[in-house]
């Protein structure tokens, strides 16, 4: 464990060394959810469309903090393993699985503070109050989500190595992986092509098993499946990143 | 019983695109030894060194670390080793102070342990002026001394330092060459990798050179001058400096001439009595004050095997 905080405890040194990057990553999904959120259900009507949209949306912007954070850290990722002290850290006396679950710690805190911050500001600006049982679930699932996407983006880092082919590779799963899914806006409607890339998106899984405790009243027919897909998500990209990781890393 | 704290056993790697860094290399490095990995770039000493501290799998052969085998016991090596990496390896956003603080929390030790460990390895690394400036604003020498640092804060029985001296100032250089050797005298094995041929000679209890993926020779510098048996290095002052005496001298062909205040230092090759009876031969028509002849030094011996001495090597 003390291996754990210390790799946790250097993330948070580098990263709050600029102050104005994680600021990022908690304002941006609260100014989605604000701006995104009162337009679109003015523009809705208001919720005659019986889309209480900013609930709707709130689900969205709580799976886009840990998709976020992780997008934004995964390029000091990159900072690390250009300077040489990533490979330095290879040889540190811990399991290389030590140092995911090391560095998933800090990004995994800071996402809890990102949706508690979302929630917070949701209920007392758009008076879409999530009841406090249901905060704890929330933390979990989002926790649940960053470690999914650090271990997929600590897999793609590893192997594109190449900054300029990981910034592509990122920023175009970044589009699919974002709009390609339920977070803004609910798939059924979606033409059939796009509406089975959606379902097949971990986005609009851990979308959906976090709206189940922010939008009680909205459909879910797939969460069970959805449940298990994710977790099985999880754990693939884990079992990818720490065989890369004991691997060769050239 | 063998006392050997690294054993490598035809160690092979391949890089993905097929270049063969490390060719089936074979030695042995005591307990409390100096030991040095020579050789030219790409001569697959960091290649060697990132198999040695589980960061590169070997292809192919066997490497044992204080008593654990890389491949299959890699944390076991990474704990008792420590390894300084050929790049410039800091928190460039931390200052020297919390990169220190940093290191010994990631090697697991207590707060105010660490900070004990850091400010020693402050003390002997001179950085004292420089803790609170950002490793960003560092220069490359200042780097290598953090670097150094961090390493001096861990109690393990085998350093790693891949060209640990590069970029440093002679004087600080001479003070780590201390340290290291106060480092093996505690009973600490250092393997070293360095292109700077004076400091490898200066330190290395033993050493290997490699080139291209291979060892070339390996022992003592005593056994590599075995090696080297036909260079000789010739001493030479007339008692009377006469350009005369200088054209005799380049009339034995010599690898190389050097002329300073009036002493010649010449390269030679060939047996030792020849030289002898050469300079006599010289010394009836131009007497000589003063005649040294010694055998091969580390850059003779890498002429001779390599056919030229690397760049970095004169960067002292």
């Amino acid at each position: 464990m003390r291996y754990l905080l210390a790799i946790a405890f250097r993330d948070y040194r580098i990263r709050l060394s600029n102050p104005v990057l994680p600021l990022w990553d908690v304002l941006v999904p609260v100014v989605y959810l604000l701006v995104f959120g009162a337009s679109l259900e003015r523009w809705l009507g208001g919720g005659t469309s019986g889309l209480d949209y900013p609930r709707f949306f709130l689900g969205g912007v709580l799976s886009m903090v840990s998709f976020g954070i992780v997008f934004n850290s995964s390029y000091a990722f990159f900072e690390d393993l250009q300077g040489g002290i990533f490979h330095e850290m290879l040889t540190y006396p811990f399991a290389r699985w030590e140092m995911l679950l090391g560095k998933l710690l800090f990004n995994a805190a800071f996402s809890v503070v990102g949706v508690f911050v979302c929630m917070a500001a949701g209920g007392a600006i758009l008076r879409i109050a999530v009841p406090l049982t249901s905060w704890l679930p929330v933390a979990w699932w989002s926790v649940l989500g960053t470690a999914g996407w650090y271990f997929l983006f600590t897999w793609l880092a590893l192997n594109l190595r190449g900054f300029n082919a990981y910034h592509t590779t990122t920023s175009a799963l970044y589009l699919v992986l974002m709009f390609i899914s339920n977070l803004f806006y609910p798939t059924q409607q979606l033409p059939a092509a796009v509406r089975w890339i959606a379902w097949g998106n971990p986005v609009t899984w851990q979308t959906d098993l976090l709206r189940y405790y922010t939008y009680p009243s909205a459909q879910l027919p797939y969460l069970g499946r959805e449940t298990a897909a994710f977790i099985l998500f999880v754990l693939v990209t884990f079992w990818l990143a720490n065989r890369k990781l004991n691997g060769t890393i050239e | 019983m063998s006392s050997a704290i690294v054993t490598v056993e035809q160690l092979r790697h391949v890089y993905r695109k097929g270049k063969v860094a490390v060719d089936g290399i074979s030695f042995r490095v005591q307990r409390g030894e100096i030991f040095g990995l020579l050789g030219p770039n790409g001569a697959g000493k960091t290649t060697t060194v990132r198999m040695l501290t589980t960061i590169l799998r070997p292809a192919s052969g066997r490497a044992i670390v204080a008593g654990h085998d890389v491949t299959r016991e890699p944390l076991a090596v990474r704990r008792s080793i420590v390894a300084v990496l050929q790049e410039n390896a800091v928190e460039t956003l931390l200052s020297t102070r919390d990169n220190l603080l940093l290191y010994g929390y990631l090697h697991g030790y207590s707060r105010a342990d660490t900070r004990k460990r850091a400010d020693r390895a402050v003390e002997a690394l001179e950085l004292a002026e420089h803790l609170d400036t950002p490793a960003r604003s560092l220069s490359g020498g200042y780097k290598r001394r953090l670097q150094l640092a961090k390493a001096l804060m861990v109690d393990v029985p085998v350093v790693f330092l891949d060209e640990a001296t590069t970029g440093m100032d002679p004087l600080i250089k001479r003070r780590v060459v201390e340290l290291i050797r106060e480092e093996a005298e505690r009973g600490r094995t250092v393997l070293l990798t360095t292109q700077l041929l004076d400091e490898a000679e200066a330190l290395c209890d033993r050493m290997v050179l490699m080139k291209e993926g291979r060892i070339l020779a390996a022992g003592t510098m005593a056994e590599l001058r075995q090696r080297a048996h036909k260079a000789f290095r010739l001493f030479v002052r007339f008692r009377h400096d006469t350009k005369e005496g200088e054209a005799m001298l380049r009339t034995l062909a010599p690898r190389s001439v050097k002329a300073e205040h009036g002493e010649y230092e010449i390269t030679v090759e060939g047996p030792e009595d020849q030289w002898i009876r050469e300079m006599a031969r010289i010394s009836e028509r131009h007497p000589l004050e003063h005649l040294e002849i010694r055998g091969a030094d580390l850059e003779e011996i890498f002429f001779e095997l390599y056919g030229d001495v690397p760049q970095e090597a004169h960067a002292d």
